[in-house]
């Protein structure tokens, strides 16, 4: 055969089947480059998310060709992406709320973190929507548990009115207030002019319900684990004190 | 109020879109609307949303619908101001990216005179 021959060959029929051969694989391969970018990001909650995320995103993009120049796109764009989701400090409106995290070795989102610092009364003043009283709802229970948690894993053979006992002697107002007092939370707390002028900043109540708002902060922002850990961290030494004790009055007792 | 890194002028972009967008914002969205490419897009969202400005959460699926779920992105509480503050230093006057109002592309008596 000749030249031409094979040249027509080629483009005629060989080509357009390669083309269309590639025109399928490309949604493929796309999806492919997708999946391996995302797999790249650090964290792996970041890669399951930005998996998800990212070919939701390609199933949008119409046309084959274009498909896979929005994947190579992603895989292009994760340098950067890993630059941005390297561990960074938050950008706090309030400079002593970045203080306060750093002093509790916390990370909790800024607008979350201020929302558990607001008492009503400040809120009340200022017309803002949000005060803390919600997050104390939540932080209140998981303070509860973990702390029974702690007791109960540490102490198998405890009683139940001793272990119920031990319980209140930790998680009462007085106990918390004492904990927030360590870390002078007063100084963070966002009071009414009129509440700092009768000595809110140092009433236990309102340092007790602060704590309990950031615990729940912790815990909606960080989840359980993170909101845990913390709880742990401050209240260790008032359990460990508390069954101290506790075992001092039953040796005596007994 | 400092970001902690540099703000460019596609930042801007996607908080401008942020500011005046829907409460059904994804990524793709944002990167159209913002006239930057995804690939520049996603890792300013992610920034945004690492120092606090910006929040995300995913579609809420419906049953019949299976598939990849696009996530919504929006402002803070503490977002809203601060992109508020930065684009009036930044941008004196607000620059609109599209350049044609829809009434003179849709209606030609409109556009022609």
């Amino acid at each position: 055969m000749s030249a031409g021959a094979w040249v027509f060959i080629a483009s005629a029929i060989l080509l357009p089947l390669l083309l269309a051969e590639f025109g399928d694989w490309c949604p493929w391969l796309a999806e492919r480059i997708v999946r391996w970018s995302a797999r790249q990001l650090g964290q792996p909650a970041d890669r399951i998310r930005y998996e998800e995320e990212w070919l939701a995103s390609l199933s949008e993009v119409p046309g084959k060709l274009s498909r896979l120049g929005a994947a190579l796109e992603f895989a292009a764009s994760v340098p950067r992406m890993r630059w941005s989701l390297r561990n960074t400090e938050y950008a706090f409106r309030d400079p002593s709320h970045a203080e306060l995290v750093s002093v509790l070795k916390i990370k909790v989102r800024p607008d979350i973190l201020e929302h558990a610092l607001t008492h009503r009364s400040f809120a009340k003043e200022s017309g803002a929507s949000h005060n803390s009283e919600r997050f104390e709802l939540i932080g209140d229970s998981v303070l509860g548990m973990v702390v029974t948690d702690t007791l109960f894993r540490s102490n198998p053979d405890l009683p139940l009115d001793e272990l119920a006992k031990w319980r209140a002697a930790v998680v009462n107002m007085r106990a918390l207030a004492d904990v927030a007092r360590t870390f002078q939370l007063g100084r963070y707390v966002r009071l009414s002019r009129e509440e700092e002028a009768q000595g809110g900043r140092d009433r236990s109540s309102i340092l007790a319900d602060t704590l309990e708002a950031i615990i729940g902060a912790v815990y909606v922002d960080r989840g359980l684990a993170e909101a845990a850990h913390l709880t742990n961290r401050l209240f260790d030494p008032v359990i460990s004190q508390t069954s101290h004790s506790a075992a001092k009055t039953r040796e005596l007792s007994g | 109020m400092a970001l902690g890194f540099r703000v460019t002028d596609a930042t801007l972009d996607v908080l401008e879109v942020l500011l005046e967008g829907d409460d059904q914002l994804y990524g793709l969205k944002i990167a159209k609307a913002a006239g930057r490419p995804t690939g520049s897009v996603f890792p300013i969202l992610a920034r945004l949303e690492q120092v606090g400005w910006v929040t995300s959460e995913w579609e809420s699926s419906e049953p019949a619908v299976r598939g990849p779920r696009r996530r919504f992105y929006q402002l803070s509480s503490l977002g809203s101001p601060g992109a508020r503050e930065l684009l009036g230093q930044r941008r004196a006057s607000p620059r609109r990216r599209v350049s044609w109002p829809v009434s003179v592309l849709a209606d030609p008596a409109g556009g022609v005179r």
